[in-house]
């Protein structure tokens, strides 16, 4: 252990190594689009959660305006794809990650001057008022409440199921980018300083780290990836409509972020799989939805604080603490 | 190395640091002690930035630092432990130590990981925490989180250590360990003021020592003047205690 930090066991290598190759060829055996239609969609609230758990997990900042940053990502992205058709679609969207980025960073600067629940009211806010601008649509630019305009998205040619396809590799192969970004920026000079800010900020800043230097590069980084999430919605979906970044989804992403496990690298995966699930289940039942997502994010908040990745973290101790006792028993007592 | 000039914050009406004035040399170790409430810990916080002194002067190696950022001011060469021991939870000891290496003191250049993390390493060797470097910090009993804050603030490579209750809550070996681990880092020409109310270990590592009241200085010389001297027993026993000291 000379250079690196929560290095990678060959056992978990191989276990991502399966984990991807499954992922790959799912779509080739499996075609409903109603259910792949789902799946892309999740693909997509899973890359917006992965970067808002950088910021809200990692970086410890309780920032609500991340549906807003997605929001702006889509617009910005959509804007070049409707008045710049010469631009290529892929280069729209990485504009819309970086539109978002630089607004993040913005919003970073009076959002880290304050503290606590303030932090959570200023955020809240911007994300209000991004909304309300948005409803009003002005210039044309965001289409207001009934959605942005057609645009042409990465496929315009494929049929259904090779579209549907298509856009399952692409947000698979940005999810793991950005797992491993994410896992690598964790142990980074980077990720350990905002780690420690996090859980001892007057501690860390008198070791030398600029609190404030950090925290406003995760915010950067966090919203490239949310507005990259925002542009690869609108171009699959072909709309975007102002309720995508209201209260109800907010509500359930941070709810997929909580039950999954925060600042972890694979809650979000874990969270946002199991919500879509159990949400896709219970869509005939609005009423139940709603109240299964209550009531799960109760026993997690009171049961397991931790979330599931903290659950199976605790287990994995005390099964290695068992195996430890036993084997300090079986050992014969010294002298 | 350090010399704070008339030193005075105010809350409101209140004043909590009340042009309080003291200088430090390397290797020598100025002790600051004081009933609780006295404004020690408030006066630190204004030395090292965590409070911004109402008004007063603060120059490390020569430069004023009053207005500066409290990273700002590690990084010439300052470091402080705090009285309630914390580290980052989350991370482990090395980690810890690694992050404060990472900034020490005239590191120039690159950030070289294989550096920062060798000197981390060398910082938790000093105080003894060399065979806990892949521990949490949450994991910790309370004597190595104390050794550990120290070990961190060692990393940043200090030109001054400012010391918060060092002994507080530790066992009689451990005071006595702490001591040599302090009279080493002494040794070694780091300039230290140490806050503290075990008056074994202020009489024994300090060369002068500083009490505070309400605010005020009301003493300042060697360790053992402050014994005798009649309005700092009357501050630590209450009027009348003074008669028989």
């Amino acid at each position: 252990m000379t250079g690196t930090f929560g290095a990678v066991t060959p056992g978990r290598w191989a276990m991502i190594a399966v984990a991807v190759a499954l992922a790959a060829v799912f779509p080739l055996v499996y075609h409903d689009p109603y259910y792949m239609t789902i799946i892309v969609t999740g693909e997509i609230v899973l890359i917006l959660n992965i970067s808002w758990n950088f910021v809200l997990g990692m970086a410890g900042v309780w920032n609500f305006g991340q549906l807003a940053i997605y929001a702006l990502g889509a617009y910005s992205s959509g804007w070049l794809m409707l008045h710049h058709s010469g631009v290529p679609v892929p280069l729209a969207i990485l504009f819309g990650g970086l539109f978002s980025g630089v607004v993040s960073v913005l919003l970073a600067f009076p959002t880290l001057r304050l503290f606590g629940i303030y932090t959570s009211l200023l955020t809240f806010s911007f994300a209000q008022v991004i909304q309300y601008v948005a409803v009003n649509n002005p210039h044309g630019l965001t289409g207001g409440s009934f959605g942005f305009p057609e645009v042409p998205g990465l496929f315009p040619d494929l049929g259904q199921t090779a579209y549907l396809r298509a856009y399952y590799w692409v947000c698979a192969g940005v999810i793991i980018a950005s797992c491993f970004a994410v896992a690598w920026l964790r142990q980074s000079h980077l990720g350990i300083a905002l780690r420690s800010v996090r859980d001892a900020p007057a501690y860390t800043a008198a070791r030398g780290v600029n609190p404030r230097a950090a925290r406003v590069a995760a915010f950067g980084l966090s919203g490239f990836l949310a507005g990259i999430a925002g542009g690869l919605y609108l171009s699959f979906e072909q709309s975007f409509t102002t309720s995508q970044m209201g209260l109800t989804p907010m509500s359930l992403d941070v709810t997929m972020l909580v039950i999954g496990g925060l600042g972890t690298v694979s809650g979000p995966l874990i969270g946002t799989a199991l919500l879509t699930v159990i949400q896709t289940k219970l869509i005939n039942y609005p009423g139940w939805q709603l109240t299964v997502l209550g009531a799960t994010l109760l026993v997690i908040v009171v049961f397991v604080p931790g979330g599931i990745v903290g659950l199976f973290g605790r287990i994995d101790r005390r099964v290695r603490g068992w195996v430890a006792e036993d084997a300090d028993e079986a050992e014969p007592a010294p002298g | 190395m350090l010399e704070a000039r008339g030193i005075t914050k105010l809350y409101g009406g209140l004043q909590a640091v009340a042009g309080v004035s003291f200088s430090v040399a390397p290797g020598e170790v100025l002790g600051i002690a004081g009933p609780n409430g006295a404004g020690k810990t408030t006066l630190f916080d204004t030395i090292t930035g965590h409070t911004i002194a109402t008004d007063g002067e603060i120059l490390l190696a020569g430069e004023p630092v009053r207005g500066t950022k409290i990273h700002h001011r590690c990084r010439l060469g300052l470091a402080r432990t705090f009285q309630h021991p914390v580290a980052a939870d989350t991370l482990t000891v090395l980690e810890n130590a690694y992050l404060a290496a990472s900034f020490r003191r005239g590191r120039s250049g690159r950030r070289s990981r294989p550096d920062d993390i060798a000197a981390g390493r060398a910082a938790l060797e000093r105080v003894g925490l060399e065979g806990k470097a892949g521990v949490p910090a949450a994991l910790l009993p309370i004597y190595d989180r104390k050794r550990l804050m120290i070990a961190t603030a060692l990393a940043t490579d200090p030109l001054v250590l400012l010391l918060d209750e060092p002994f507080g809550g530790l066992s009689l070996g451990e005071i006595d360990e702490t001591m040599g681990l302090i009279g080493r880092i002494r040794d070694s020409g780091v300039a230290i003021v140490c806050i503290e109310h075990v008056m074994r270990a202020l009489v024994a590592l300090a060369d002068r020592v500083l009490v505070m009241h309400h605010g005020a200085e009301i003493f300042v010389g060697t360790p053992a003047e402050m014994l005798r001297d009649a309005r700092v027993v009357e501050v630590y026993l209450g009027a009348g205690g003074g008669g028989s000291a």
